[in-house]
């Protein structure tokens, strides 16, 4: 609240009163100077550390790029390849799509579930709030990666756990083609910290107006939940779901150390980023790499527009507006 | 002479840190001439500083030379390096894995060191036949830090516990069933037999192949093998996993490619089917004796199937600004006695047989030496080149060949299904090139 008042720019101190209006607006002219002469650094950043990169891995997407020769122009070789004669792009997909539809909406409704309890007046509430937070720090680690590669591994405490419930053989998770990719989802749903923080966020900027209102009406504290909360978070919902999804699509890290690097057993680790990563660092096929990069891009691209057309459907805007 | 004498001289007064770049940019030959090289290497700690003490001595020997090191984990260790050779920074001198060689060379990336052998690159002491192992395309491109060879490590005190001792060379196949089936048996499942590395085509499988007279890849780049011997291969482990004898799918693909993520290290298995030059390495490990042996052999075959192999490998830069430098500061490494006492078995059997039985190694090192003195002089068949070793489809149909015989561990696909799917994937592969 405070800063609405300091972020009025201050009067001009030159100029006569007469000819203010004048002077306001070259002021402003000189504002708008300084304003792109602060961007300029990430301007250049924009252009040189991000555009420029992304329009050579474009050309890349279309040539035999190996990294160690110089790049062949091939035209839509490498695009004909991975929808005709790659088996293990479509394995990639695939073990992706599952991973970022499964895990999502999980990790989504563990975060949710999570703010609501945390989004109470306790004692040293702000303390769990972090310690909450801590999963999301450190779920992207190699350490957590490689803790997570114990746990679940055949000797791992959850075997431990399971052995002592009287299972005599549980598999070995991170190892097993059916449930590795399950640990990994996991993972990711234990990582709930900023899709939590956003969630808090979220339920502290509901009216409590409406509760009292419902409460006088007799409204169960479950349907105050679904009626009242969910509908008015609902734009927290969305934003976070589009967040997670385009991050669940970039998942790296977790599946490169647990599988480590191989996205086995059988590929059925084999996240698409990693795919990506095998094919342009381990196979030298720089070209088909870049083709890869686009073609998530577009995945994501396509996956992000038709959540923003449902949307319609689902979130609602306090102000009625869109 | 005098525009030396000058630079020498201007080099006392400050100016060196300038001039001596331009002067070794002239380059020089036979020994003499100032140069800073860069030498890049993955491994252990102990193994880079082992190369430092190797750097100094040489640094010391020659005064006007120094080189640096430039290390990196093994993880990332080749992308990195590629990364380096595309944008023209690639160390002068570059340490490879023996996989990566053939794709390094083949894009020119590696000098050809031909004209350099006999001349600054002195390799009449090498192990006969270790030189040519290293050509692509006819060019030596690379050279190996020692003789290697393929072996089996065994726990010497996991045997001793239950009273069995490390099989001799010249057991079967036949034998490693029962004694490993014997093994699994006698610890009630608490560990394995053998672990199971038959995913790895570069591995036993090469070993089994030979003893039928056969190579993984022909001359020509295709498949040196046909579906009877794949077939034959993973029907073989499906028996050792039926017996008890090999650990089931779920505890193979837990064990990682690393030493310390191995079967034997992590005490599923009895065992680790290895390169022998891990003999050390794991050794450093475990408080438990370790030996090593030879893979088993197939009586009905030609021969023992082992062969020579290179251990470490070390190239240099094709776009160096010091060839000459580079090649001298290689010969340093290969047969100055000083710097192949300080590396001793580190990178494998020195290469220089005149120092390899000079030296004192430790008794994990003692038995690797010995081990590939007796492959190479005794056991040895007749081995490839890298170039047909690494086809520039390698990772292709080496991941291909790992879902072949995955497939078929965990279930998923029955022998001739997954042969066929093999022998698909492979050729169309090694059609495409790379």
């Amino acid at each position: 609240m405070t800063s609405l008042q300091i972020r009025r720019p201050p009067a001009p101190a030159t100029g006569a009163g007469g000819r203010r209006t004048n002077t306001r607006s070259s002021a402003s002219r000189a504002e708008g100077r300084w304003g792109y002469l602060f961007l300029t650094p990430w301007f250049v950043g924009l252009v040189v550390l991000t555009a420029g990169p992304m329009l050579v891995s474009l050309y890349y997407s279309f040539t035999d790029f190996s990294l160690l020769s110089t790049p062949n122009w091939v035209g839509l070789d490498n695009y004909e390849r991975m929808f005709t004669a790659d088996d293990r792009f479509f394995a990639a997909v695939r073990v992706t799509l599952t991973y970022v539809i499964v895990s999502v909406p999980l990790q989504l409704a563990f975060a949710l579930g999570i703010a609501v309890l945390l989004n109470r007046a306790l004692r040293g509430i702000s303390a769990y709030r972090a310690l909450y937070y801590l999963p999301s720090l450190l779920g992207g680690s190699v350490a957590v990666a490689v803790l997570w590669r114990q746990v679940f591994g055949r000797e791992g405490a959850v075997n431990v756990v399971l052995r002592g419930l009287g299972w005599e053989n549980p598999p070995t998770w991170i190892a097993d083609p059916d449930f590795a990719l399950y640990t990994l989802i996991l993972l990711r749903v234990w990582e709930f910290g900023s899709p939590m923080v956003i969630f808090l966020a979220g339920l502290r900027q509901v009216p409590q107006e409406y509760y009292e209102a419902a409460e006088v009406d007799g409204a169960s504290p479950v349907q105050r939940f679904f009626r009242i909360t969910i509908p008015v978070i609902t734009p927290v919902i969305f934003l976070n779901a589009i967040l997670q999804l385009i991050g669940a699509f970039q998942a790296f890290n977790s599946a490169f150390i647990i599988s480590g690097g191989t996205g086995g057993p059988l590929d059925s680790t084999l996240f698409y980023t990693l795919y990506l990563y095998i094919e342009g660092f381990t196979n030298f096929r720089m070209g088909y790499a870049s083709a890869l990069a686009w073609v998530l891009l577009g995945i994501i691209a396509a996956f992000t527009a038709v959540n923003f057309a449902l949307s319609r459907f689902w979130v609602h805007y306090e102000d009625g507006g869109r | 002479m005098e525009r030396r004498n000058f630079l020498r001289a201007s080099a006392g007064i400050g100016l060196g840190a300038l001039l001596g770049a331009g002067l070794s940019a002239c380059g020089t030959r036979g020994g003499s001439g100032s140069a800073s090289l860069t030498m890049s290497q993955y491994g252990s700690s102990s193994r880079l500083e082992l190369l430092e003490q190797v750097f100094e001595a040489y640094a010391g020997s020659y005064p006007d030379r120094m080189v640096r090191l430039d290390a990196a984990s093994v993880d990332n260790y080749i992308d990195r390096l590629a990364t380096q050779v595309s944008g023209g920074n690639a160390p002068d001198v570059m340490g490879i894995f023996h996989n990566a060689i053939a794709q390094f060379a083949r894009q020119n990336a590696l000098l050809e060191l031909d004209d350099h052998i006999g001349q600054a690159l002195d390799t009449s002491e090498f192990t006969d036949g270790l030189v040519d192992l290293g050509r692509i395309g006819g060019a030596v491109s690379a050279l190996s830090f020692g003789d290697n060879a393929h072996g089996v490590i065994y726990d010497v005190g996991l045997l001793e516990s239950i009273g069995k001792s490390v099989p001799e060379p010249g057991y079967t196949w036949e034998d490693l069933l029962s004694f490993s089936a014997d093994i699994s048996r006698a610890v009630d499942g608490d560990f394995y037999g053998t672990e199971d590395r038959s995913s790895q085509l570069d591995q036993g499988f090469k070993v089994w192949l030979l003893q039928r007279g056969k190579y993984a890849f022909t001359a020509d780049g295709e498949l040196g093998f046909d579906s009877t011997d794949l077939t034959d291969w993973i029907e073989y482990w499906e028996m050792l996993r039926e017996e008890g004898a090999a650990p089931p799918a779920d505890v193979t693909a837990e064990a990682g490619g690393t030493f310390d993520s191995s079967a034997l290290i992590r005490g599923y298995a009895a065992n680790h089917q290895t390169y022998a030059n891990a003999m050390s390495s794991m050794q450093a490990l475990t408080e438990s004796p370790l030996a090593l042996t030879t893979l088993p052999i197939d009586p009905s075959g030609t021969g023992s199937g082992h062969f020579l192999r290179g251990s470490n490998w070390v190239g240099v830069f094709s776009r160096t600004d010091e060839p000459e430098a580079a090649v001298e500061f290689l010969d340093f490494m290969f047969n100055d006695p000083q710097a192949v006492e300080i590396l001793g078995a580190e990178l494998g059997a020195p290469p220089n047989r005149a120092l390899r039985d000079t030296l004192d190694y430790s008794p994990a090192e003692q038995q690797f030496i010995d081990y590939v003195n007796l492959i190479t002089d005794e056991l040895a068949d007749e081995a490839i080149t890298l170039d047909q070793e690494f086809p520039a489809a390698w990772n292709d149909v080496n991941t291909a060949f790992g879902t072949a015989t995955e497939d078929v561990r965990f279930g998923r696909a029955d022998v001739s299904e997954s042969v066929e799917q093999f022998f698909t994937t492979a050729e169309q592969a090694l059609r495409a090139g790379s």
